[in-house]
């Protein structure tokens, strides 16, 4: 028998803070997060089929190679590249199926690219295809009729991936979230209606990225606290797992503000405790009434800067996803959503500019207000689909542009450092060095220029008697947003040394 | 053969083509194209004047990836910047930036105060 054989791809996905590039030096490996898609994609898979990986973070595409079929997968980030590589395939003559957040969301996008469209999750739906596949006759397109269960998703064959190609292994630990924020698509693709993992298969994950060598580990989770209880359980199976460990792993995840609340507090602690490092959490603004209008309700119930604070005093850095753009915002937003990130002390910040993206409440609702405007260059990074309310589209950018460079202005992103390691814990025994990291951030760092090589000296003093864990995630982060922002060419110290955005002439 | 162009030469040209393209408006090279209203029908025009004026290809796409005036002429004219150029003065303040750094990592906390509650 002559087995098919299927090339998966992950594209690159386009410049931005969420895009991580120029790290590879610094991290000492290739990229810096697993996409684990593509190795659940083989273990779905029949073995008539032989499936070949490429990260293209990692690799290159081998375009010319003999493949019986190409899948390309993406979130919005990579959807230009995911279009590019199946017209290149195409070109080349090959059948070309794509799937993933995107393609979900935007069928409509990806429909001319593909043979094969794949609508919604794919634990039924790429199985169908294959054994489609193999017999030689198949649809051009699968769609998922309902929301699978996750204990059907078979462990990812993550021996299909480079070995140690990721600063980051990731262990899926849910699927959905219940909240129902405005602009969220989440929500859109994978339901309100929260999907989990059991303690127990979450374990088996982590035991075999733990054995392939991964010592830091992202528990990919639209919100891992939602459900109280199940972050509970999970987390004291994994505080069991990792304190048998030789060497602990450094857990990453993401959760809502709302877990800092009084009576949560020994849940947070727990997920200290379990060895959970790092959380990202949809801060968005510190602007009540844009929070309000975004329907994000699970922000309004403290006060955001001491709830920050909450989780950074137990030893696990916050990452802040923000938002500029809501109609609530004026002028003064820009300013206030800094002041804010100072005060908190939020090393890493990930801003852009509102969309309203395919499939939400938000982009219904400016549809039916006339306030949507076609994107200028295909790429959201820069831009935005919508039509501000309270200001033109140019102040929008104008002040996005001053907020970006006002908050990786060196001494800026040195004083949320300083914030930060002051809510820290202090730790009593001395901790090992790991000198081939901080070598290679301070050559990198070195190569940066005279305003910013001695960040990582700097940024050590204020972390004397804390662990360091937070400092080095802060320093491969800014290591790429400088990047991020000179590659973009919008890094600019004159925008950085004004106190506030100058609309002045501006229209 | 082409002539290699630098990225300040690359940047004066711009400038000066969108200046005349915005009917005179003033560029600031650190701005977006999205900022000054350029969409892909602007954006593949004044790459296809580029090219001509370089002599030399450009990838379609150059304005998605390379957003700015800035980002265009940095790209285009692709000088290494002085401290990535591996000469032996950047080599020595790197090994030095190495040194302070693990100097400074080694250094006991002498400040420690009891934990936080």
């Amino acid at each position: 028998v002559i087995r098919k054989r299927v090339l998966l791809v992950n594209p690159l996905p386009s410049l931005s803070l969420y895009s991580w590039p120029d790290v590879a030096d610094v991290i000492g490996r290739p990229a810096y997060i697993m996409n684990i898609a593509l190795p659940t994609l083989v273990a779905l898979a029949p073995p008539e089929v032989d499936i070949t990986i490429v990260d293209e973070a990692v690799e290159p595409v081998p375009f010319d190679a003999d493949w019986d079929l190409v899948g390309v997968t993406g979130y919005l980030t990579q959807m230009r590249r995911m279009c590019e590589i199946a017209d290149e395939f195409h070109r080349r003559g090959r059948t070309v199926a794509i799937g993933g957040p995107y393609a979900s969301l935007s069928p409509h996008i990806v429909r001319p690219h593909a043979d094969i469209l794949f609508i919604g999750e794919a634990e039924v739906t790429w199985p169908a295809f294959l054994q489609d596949f193999v017999q030689g006759h198949w649809q051009a397109e699968y769609r998922s009729a309902e929301l699978v269960d996750l204990q059907s998703s078979p462990i990812p064959a993550i021996d299909k991936l480079r070995p140690l190609a990721y600063a980051l292994g990731v262990v899926q630990t849910s699927r959905g979230c219940p909240f129902e924020c405005e602009f969220c698509d989440v929500i859109v693709y994978l339901g309100r209606k929260q999907r989990y993992k059991t303690p127990a298969r979450v374990l088996e994950e982590l035991e075999q990225l733990y054995d392939t060598g991964y010592r830091s580990i992202f528990l990919s989770d639209d919100n891992f606290t939602a459900n109280r209880q199940r972050a509970a359980e999970t987390m004291l199976a994994i505080r069991e797992w990792n304190q048998r460990q030789a060497e602990p792993v450094a857990l990453y995840t993401q959760l809502s503000i709302d877990v800092t609340r009084d009576r949560d507090l020994p849940l947070l602690d727990l997920c200290a405790e379990a060895g959970l490092k790092q959380a990202f959490v949809g801060i968005e603004t510190p602007n009540a009434d844009a929070l309000r209008e975004a329907k994000k309700r699970q922000n309004l119930q403290g006060d955001l800067i001491r709830d920050v604070h909450r989780i950074q005093s137990r030893g696990i850095m916050v990452q802040a996803g923000m938002i500029a753009g809501f109609d609530s915002d004026t002028f003064d937003t820009f300013g206030q959503q800094f002041e804010f990130l100072q005060e908190a002390g939020i090393p890493m910040v990930l801003l852009a500019m509102l969309n309203a993206l395919d499939g939400t409440p938000l982009r219904q609702r400016l549809a039916n207000e006339g306030r949507l405007k076609p994107l200028l260059l295909a790429d959201a990074a820069l831009d935005t689909n919508i039509i501000p309310k309270q200001m033109t589209n140019r102040q929008l950018l104008k002040g996005t542009v001053w907020l970006l460079n006002k908050l990786y202005a060196p001494e800026h992103f040195l004083q949320r450092l300083r914030v930060f390691a002051d809510h820290l814990p202090r730790v009593s025994q001395r901790l090992p060095v790991d000198t081939e990291f901080w070598e290679r951030i301070a050559t990198s760092y070195s190569s940066l220029g005279p305003d910013l090589r001695d960040i990582p000296v700097d940024s050590a003093r204020l972390f004397r008697g804390h662990d360091p864990h937070g400092l080095k995630a802060a320093l491969v982060f800014y290591r790429s947003a400088v990047s991020v922002l000179r590659r973009w060419g919008v890094w600019d110290p004159r925008q950085a040394a004004l106190p506030q955005p100058d609309f002045r002439s501006v229209a | 053969v082409t002539e290699l162009k630098s990225a300040a030469d690359i940047e004066q040209w711009l400038l000066v083509r969108l200046n005349e393209r915005l009917d005179g408006e003033q560029v600031d090279s650190h701005m977006p194209f999205s900022f000054y209203g350029l969409d892909s029908m602007d954006a593949f025009e004044l790459t296809a004047e580029l090219e001509e004026w370089l002599g030399r290809p450009i990838p379609e796409t150059l304005t998605f990836d390379y957003p700015t005036v800035s980002a265009v002429a940095t790209y285009l004219a692709a000088e290494p910047v002085a401290a990535e150029t591996g000469d032996a003065d950047a080599q020595a303040s790197s090994a030095a930036a190495v040194q302070a750094l693990l100097a400074e990592l080694e250094t006991p906390a002498h400040d420690r105060v009891p934990p936080q509650t």
